[in-house]
């Protein structure tokens, strides 16, 4: 029972391969050997398991400073500093009042010199007799305007802030889209989807973080339903998609812009060269195994539709058919990807 | 260290001695490039041939002997000149490190291809290192000194290799025989191949061993070591020497004596000196397929799919890795994959079904239950009782469902369409990411609690084809919280939707009802 005890306090070092080579050997014979103890190191390597899915949470910032008192480690601010207090609601009735002058006098010099575009369907919604939700209808009291994604430039300056994403199509046979957001005013912009600036344009919502609407997923549908059709697919469109798959916290997001990437055409996911990349590093550390297992499914066609196979794709799927920590279905996905490059015999 | 760093283009220098068609390929040819360079007896030879065989013969000597055959073929002349021009046989290096590369465009025209075959003899004591992608064979033999070889496609044979072997391939079969006892380490590792040893009776040495979808066969009289999930680790006429380590992820591993039958062979899991832990039958990847059990159908494997047409009785089905289809199951489905959908038709029991990866689609769920993945879309298209649905990130549809229904997810859409002949149910939807709709008969009446968290401070995100309901629209970290309460058509069972990022739709308008899977 002594060894029992010893050695079970050396199953934590074992979990975590600290161990030397001798008591190694020693401790997986005596597990071998005891039933008790084989218990005790399948449920601790159960646990171990479990502990890598759990998700790396920040603490939120409150709890974080009560904990770092309670423990004497808060910082202590110099005397020099002035702390920072909450503003008086007087100040915000103010800023109020002057926001509501601001928009008035807007509202009132916009509608006095500029011609507003109504876009039809907007008013048929609110006319139409179905609808009853008591949500009143979106206005903007700025002016709207109605542009043609071949007259703007395609190179986005800064970083603005757009709100209130649309996407319309009104008419799929005509090939052209329109996309409606607001800015310092509401702005559509339609064109066909090959245009660079629409390109752009879709790209640079992709990748906004946290201050476009609607969700990135369905801004990922869109894209998705809009350019995977023949002669629309773009390789600045693969690589907005490739970010949103390093830099989103959602798994679903994640699936879709790997099913995205999957969907558009093989050659320009090749000719970029950060998809690829995006896809590797997916597959390598995604904590979610649905989006290894996506990545694996679009990097074995990437690596099947080139003429030459490409050898970081094909080290990568090799690497996580071997990987014995790997999900045993990701696993045999990679392996059925690497045998298909079996089949291509470039010579 | 003298360098004497010779960069060559072969083709170019030795365009007198090709052997056929140096002057007209017309719709291909070949081409074959002699070179005889000097090299140290320790001395390393690298070769690099994407496409094309490579054959390495250890010698006597004191040179590297080259004969590449490059073979071009094209779609016209132009494409055959293109392809002459652009695959090159290139040599580097001095006495210390021979080099020979072939080097191709990265992209390459689809009008013409190429390969050069490689018969290479070097002294026996240099170390050898050869990188491939495609080819028919890599063959080595007699070499002394490490061999080091990594391939994608194409068998690779090393005979007479005495020294450390490490060979790495893709697609390719093993095939190692140092015609003697082994001599040093060798790990030979393939994910798609076989792996074959052929030793003397009397070699002693350790042996660790690694398959998902094979098994470990040897018709060495003594073999001892344990198996520990897909792993061997032991050794064989006594656990020591030098260590062989095979692994091959889909494919089998054969060790075996000299001058035995091969056919004897079995596998190391029937010996009575391995102790097996966590090691269960032979995982050999397989689909079991059934057209109709007709009792209880129980099936648990480590790896493998499984198709069952019609079940008369319960399903408990377990894999580690596999896809699951079943047509009919009449009574409770419990299935658990480790990794794979679930393709599940009409389902007259309770379900109780998880995957950790993979989407889940569901005809019919009768009884209801409980379906989970760890990432995939689920789609249900009729629900005939309570059921409860969870994805780690996808979106989650319910085509028509009589009853109430719990459906979460952190990254995806939520749609539940109620059966137009509910008149109330009990619904609570939740998405961190994405959008929610629900929707149900003008008559549906509910309690119903929506809230939508946006950090889009103007989105209108509830939309309610109902009157009576009471919105508030609040500030909270920054973000917009919009929260609507209130009876619907009298108030009835909770309704609790909550959407962040996303839009919450309640609509009223459905005319067309979908109709439920008919009963067989």
């Amino acid at each position: 029972m002594s060894d029992c005890t010893a050695l079970r306090e050396s199953m934590p070092m074992l979990l975590t391969e600290s161990l030397d080579a001798a008591s190694r050997e020693t401790t997986h014979l005596h597990i071998e050997s005891c039933a008790a103890c084989s218990d005790e190191w399948n449920a601790l390597r159960e646990t171990w398991q479990l502990l890598d899915e759990v998700p790396v949470v920040e603490p939120p910032p409150r709890l974080k400073q009560r904990f770092l008192a309670e423990i004497g480690q808060v910082e202590t601010v110099a005397s020099n500093v002035v702390p920072f207090h909450r503003r008086p609601a007087t100040k915000w009735l103010t800023q109020a009042a002057a926001v509501v002058i601001i928009a008035g006098g807007s509202y009132f010099a916009g509608h006095r010199n500029t011609t507003n575009n109504v876009v039809p369907t907007h008013a048929n919604v609110l006319r139409g007799p179905e609808v009853t939700s008591i949500q009143p209808a979106a206005y903007s009291i700025a002016e709207t305007r109605t542009l043609n994604s071949k007259t703007l430039s395609p190179n986005i300056e800064g970083r603005p802030d757009i709100e209130n994403v649309q996407f319309v199509d009104a008419d799929p046979t005509d090939g052209q889209i329109s996309l409606g957001f607001d800015i310092t005013q509401h702005v559509t912009v339609s064109g066909a989807p090959s245009d660079k600036s629409m390109v752009r344009l879709l790209s640079y919502v992709m990748q906004s973080e946290d201050r476009v609407s609607p969700s990135r997923a369905r801004t990922i549908d869109w894209v998705r339903d809009t350019y995977t059709k023949t002669g629309n697919a773009d390789p600045e469109i693969a690589q907005a998609l490739a970010k949103v798959l390093r830099n989103e916290q959602h798994e679903g997001v994640r699936i879709k812009a790997i099913d995205t990437l999957n969907s558009l055409a093989p050659k320009v996911a090749v000719t970029a060269e950060p998809t690829r990349d995006a896809l590797i590093e997916a597959l390598k550390s995604d904590p979610n195994p649905a989006v290894r297992l996506k990545a694996v499914e679009a990097l074995a066609r990437m690596a099947s539709s080139g003429q030459q196979l490409d050898p970081e794709s094909i080290d990568m799927l090799r690497q996580k058919a071997n990987q014995n920590d790997e999900n045993l279905y990701v696993r045999v996905k990679a392996a059925e990807a690497l045998s298909t490059l079996s089949k291509i015999r470039p010579e | 260290m003298r360098t004497n760093r010779i960069i060559t283009t072969i083709a170019l220098v030795c365009a007198a001695t090709a052997a056929l068609g140096a002057n007209n390929f017309g719709l291909g040819g070949t081409e074959t490039v002699k070179l005889d360079l000097p090299i140290a007896a320790d001395g390393s030879v690298w070769i690099e041939n994407p496409v094309g065989n490579i054959d390495v013969i250890g010698t006597d000597d004191d040179i590297v002997s080259v004969i590449a055959q490059k073979i071009i073929r094209g779609v016209d002349k132009d494409a055959v000149t293109e392809a002459r021009e652009q695959t090159q046989i290139l040599t580097s290096g001095d006495e210390r490190v021979r080099a020979f590369k072939t080097q191709l465009p990265p992209l390459r025209s689809a009008r013409w291809s190429s390969a050069v075959n490689y018969i290479i003899r070097v002294p026996k004591t240099v170390l050898v290192k050869i990188a491939s992608q495609s080819a028919d064979h890599i063959h080595l033999t007699n070499l002394t000194h490490s061999v080091t070889v990594k391939n994608t496609n194409g068998e690779v044979t090393l005979e007479s290799v005495t020294g450390t072997a490490i060979v790495e391939s893709v697609n390719g079969n093993i095939s190692f025989d140092p015609r003697g006892r082994l001599g040093a380490s060798v790990q030979l590792t393939t994910v798609n191949g076989q792996i074959t040893v052929s030793l003397p009776d009397d070699a002693s040495f350790r042996w660790t061993a690694d398959t998902i979808a094979g098994d470990f066969k040897t018709n060495f009289r003594t073999v001892t070591g344990r198996m520990n999930g897909t792993q061997f680790r032991g050794g064989v006429n006594g656990a020591h020497g030098p260590m062989l380590t095979t692994a091959s992820m889909m494919g089998g591993i054969l060790v075996t004596r000299k001058g035995a039958n091969p056919h004897e062979s079995k596998s190391v899991r029937s010996f009575n000196t391995v102790v097996a832990t966590n090691a269960g039958p032979v995982p050999y990847q397989r689909t079991i397929q059934t057209p109709f059990v007709g009792g209880d159908f129980t099936y648990s494997t480590t790896l493998g799919s499984i198709d069952v047409g019609q079940i008369a009785g319960n399903a408990m089905i377990d894999t580690g890795a596999g896809e699951i289809h079943l047509g009919l199951v009449k009574g409770e489905c419990t299935l658990v994959s480790y990794g794979g959908p679930l393709n599940l038709g009409d389902i007259f029991g309770p379900l109780n079904v998880r995957t950790k990866a993979g989407d889940i689609l569901i005809n019919a769920a009768r009884s209801g239950g409980f379906a989970s993945t760890g990432g995939g879309l689920i789609r249900v298209l009729y629900s005939g009782a309570p059921l409860t649905l969870h994805s780690d990130g996808g979106d989650i549809l319910i085509r028509s469902t009589t009853s109430d229904v719990t459906a979460d997810t952190p990254s995806g859409d939520i749609t539940i369409n109620v059966d137009p002949g509910v008149r109330t149910a009990t619904i609570d939807a939740r998405t961190s990411e994405g959008t929610v709709v629900l929707n149900v008969s003008s008559r549906f009446a509910a309690d119903i609690d929506a809230t939508v968290i946006t950090s889009d401070a103007e989105a209108n995100a509830i939309q309610v084809d109902f009157t009576g309901l009471s919105f508030r629209r609040e500030q909270v970290n920054g973000r917009t919280r919009i929260h609507a309460t209130g009876k619907v058509n009298g108030g009835g069972e909770h309704v609790n939707l909550y959407a962040e990022e996303g839009d919450i739709r309640v609509k009223s308008n459905m005319m067309t009802p979908i109709l439920s899977p008919a009963q067989p």
